[in-house]
């Protein structure tokens, strides 16, 4: 069995749920509670995905706002990306090309994937099934809309990018 | 084939010097990092710096780079490129780290090459413990993030209110629109009637037919007031200012009002200026102004009161009193009084009619006109109401 080894980054705006994405991926849990990640948090999963283990070096780095993005050498080495918005939060979405500009510079082939987070809050939802379905074809990826609260989509998610990486 | 440096006499003596010299010495660790990525050679205080998940005892020299800083997998090709001297440094910030003991810390990281004159000595490794810098920092993003998320859901909910608020001016334009058209025919009916029954039927008929129309004036003018109040909270408000004589707009308020208030078994008196006493105003408003305060002391001023009305020239403004003997209001009813929908417990629990919507348009339209009311009101003995407005500038004399 190979073992591979595979880093992803977590782009998108402050306050999206990133942080919380890679809480309930790694440790199936959830907290309230928001915290502002300064730098970068590291986090490391295995999947065994047909023959392979592949360790996961979930890379969650700070948010950005619009006049901001990440420092480059963050993104280095990285195979993919999943890059959030808030769907209770309109202005999170457009913020998507920045953080896929930012990526494409310092690796063109990281494969992308599009998380709409806080599905479950429906009665506040600001950004519409369009608009996501025109990122995901702009982006030439999948868009899969999770919680990290219930964990609707998020191994889903996350699974189907490792599989794209390894594949 | 690696050289291992001896940390003594190699540049990372510098690098320690360097770190002396600014006064952060405890806060750096250092290490020789092979061409091959293996860690050759590392700082006493290494192991504490770097928060080593792994059992402290467990020996980190000859244990590959990335097996130790998983920050640095996936990076070889970066690493390479520092080595060739085809990029100066590479560094992480402000990498989150857990120690054991469940604190986090906050490490930066940087790789540069370890001499310029030895390619094959490899890369010196920097690690710096930022912690306290980053504490600090994450305290100020979290306050500024939190700060950002409640302006936008401000935001959020400034544009629904507006959306709301759009939609209630409509319904009220279009419903007073509606209101009107039918009550201008019931008023137009009951005084044809009153007139041409008159005489013909009992008094009492007659009455009728005079309270249809007492009441179809009333709400007349609750329409005039919510579509004054709609047009005010839509910031539609609009003057016709010209040349007006104050004297004409409070005789013709007063002589409106003044039978009136002698329905009210009121004494109704007035000392108006026989100067003219010009302002640049929009007369029809300036006398619903005049007329509303008038009409309110009556109401508010029980049988056998005195309403006085006066017009004088002060400070270089033309003010308007209307005195009355009425109740009077406390002081905590004053502060309240021009607030929209507002009536005193008194107003409400008497037969007094009112929407609470008159006071607040008053004192929007003086104020429109650059002027001001001043109220003053003693309970039990009365209240006078002062409207301030400035008079219209005199040309220069020659």
């Amino acid at each position: 069995m190979a073992v591979i080894q595979k880093k992803i980054c977590l782009l998108g705006e402050f306050a999206v749920g990133k942080t919380s994405l890679v809480r309930r991926f790694v440790e199936n849990r959830f907290d309230d509670k928001y915290l502002s990640t300064i730098g970068v948090k590291i986090s490391r999963k295995s999947l065994s995905l047909d023959d392979n283990t592949v360790n996961l070096l979930m890379w969650d780095l700070a948010g950005g706002d619009n006049y901001q993005g990440v420092q480059s050498g963050y993104l280095r080495g990285a195979a993919g990306a999943l890059i959030v918005c808030d769907l209770t939060r309109a202005e999170t979405l457009s913020a998507y090309e920045r953080y896929l500009s930012q990526l494409r510079e310092v690796n063109k082939n990281a494969y992308v994937v599009f998380l709409a987070n806080k599905v479950d809050l429906v009665d506040r939802r600001a950004i519409s099934d369009k608009e996501l379905k025109d990122v995901a074809s702009s982006l030439g990826g999948q868009v899969y809309l999770t919680s990290a609260k219930s964990g609707i989509n998020v191994e889903l998610a996350i699974e189907t990018l490792a599989k794209k990486l390894v594949g | 084939m690696s050289t291992r440096v001896e940390l003594d006499n190699s540049p990372i003596l510098l690098a320690a010097r360097v770190a002396r010299a600014f006064g952060n010495a405890h806060r750096l660790a250092y290490a020789q990092i092979t061409p091959d990525l293996t860690i050759a050679n590392v700082s006493t205080n290494f192991h504490a710096i770097i928060s080593n998940p792994a059992n402290a005892d467990d020996p980190i020299e000859g244990r590959r780079l990335d097996d130790i800083f998983y920050e640095f997998g996936g990076t070889e090709d970066t690493l390479d490129m520092i080595m060739k001297g085809q990029l100066p440094f590479f560094r992480l910030e402000d990498v989150n780290r857990v120690r054991p003991d469940g604190e986090t810390v906050y490490l930066m990281f940087q790789i540069s090459p370890l001499s310029d004159a030895q390619t094959e000595a490899g890369l010196l490794l920097i690690v710096e413990d930022v912690t306290e810098p980053a504490i600090m920092r994450q305290s100020l993003t979290q306050e500024r993030n939190e700060l950002r998320l409640v302006r936008n859901r401000l935001k959020a909910a400034n544009t629904d209110l507006g959306r709301l608020n759009r939609l209630k001016s409509f319904i009220v334009t279009m419903a007073a629109h509606d209101l009107r058209s039918p009550l201008t025919t019931i008023r137009s009916y009951a005084d044809i009637l009153a007139e041409d029954l008159q005489g013909k039927v009992e008094q009492d008929y007659i009455e009728f037919l005079m309270t249809i129309r007492s009441q179809s004036d009333r709400l007349s003018r609750l329409i005039t007031d919510l579509l004054d109040l709609d047009m005010i909270e839509q910031g539609g408000l609009s003057l016709k200012p010209e040349p007006t004589d104050m004297r004409e707009v409070v005789e013709e308020a007063y002589g409106l009002m003044a039978p009136n208030g002698a329905l009210h078994r009121l004494t109704m008196t007035n000392d108006i200026s026989k100067e003219p006493v010009i302002v640049n105003g929009d007369g029809q408003r300036i006398s619903q102004v005049i007329v509303n305060l008038i009409s309110n002391a009556i109401k508010y001023t029980p049988e056998d009161g005195r309403v006085h009305v006066t017009l004088t020239i002060k400070d270089g403004h033309a003010v308007t009193t209307i005195v009355d003997t009425g109740n009077g209001m406390t002081e905590q009813q004053l502060h309240k009084l021009f607030q929209v929908y507002y009536r005193t417990e008194e107003a409400r629990d008497s037969n007094i009619v009112g929407s609470g919507l008159g006071l607040f348009i008053v004192k929007t339209l003086v104020e429109a006109h650059k002027g001001y009311i001043k109220v003053n009101s003693k309970r039990g003995e009365g209240t006078r109401f002062a409207v301030y407005i400035p008079l219209a500038s005199q040309p220069e004399l020659a």
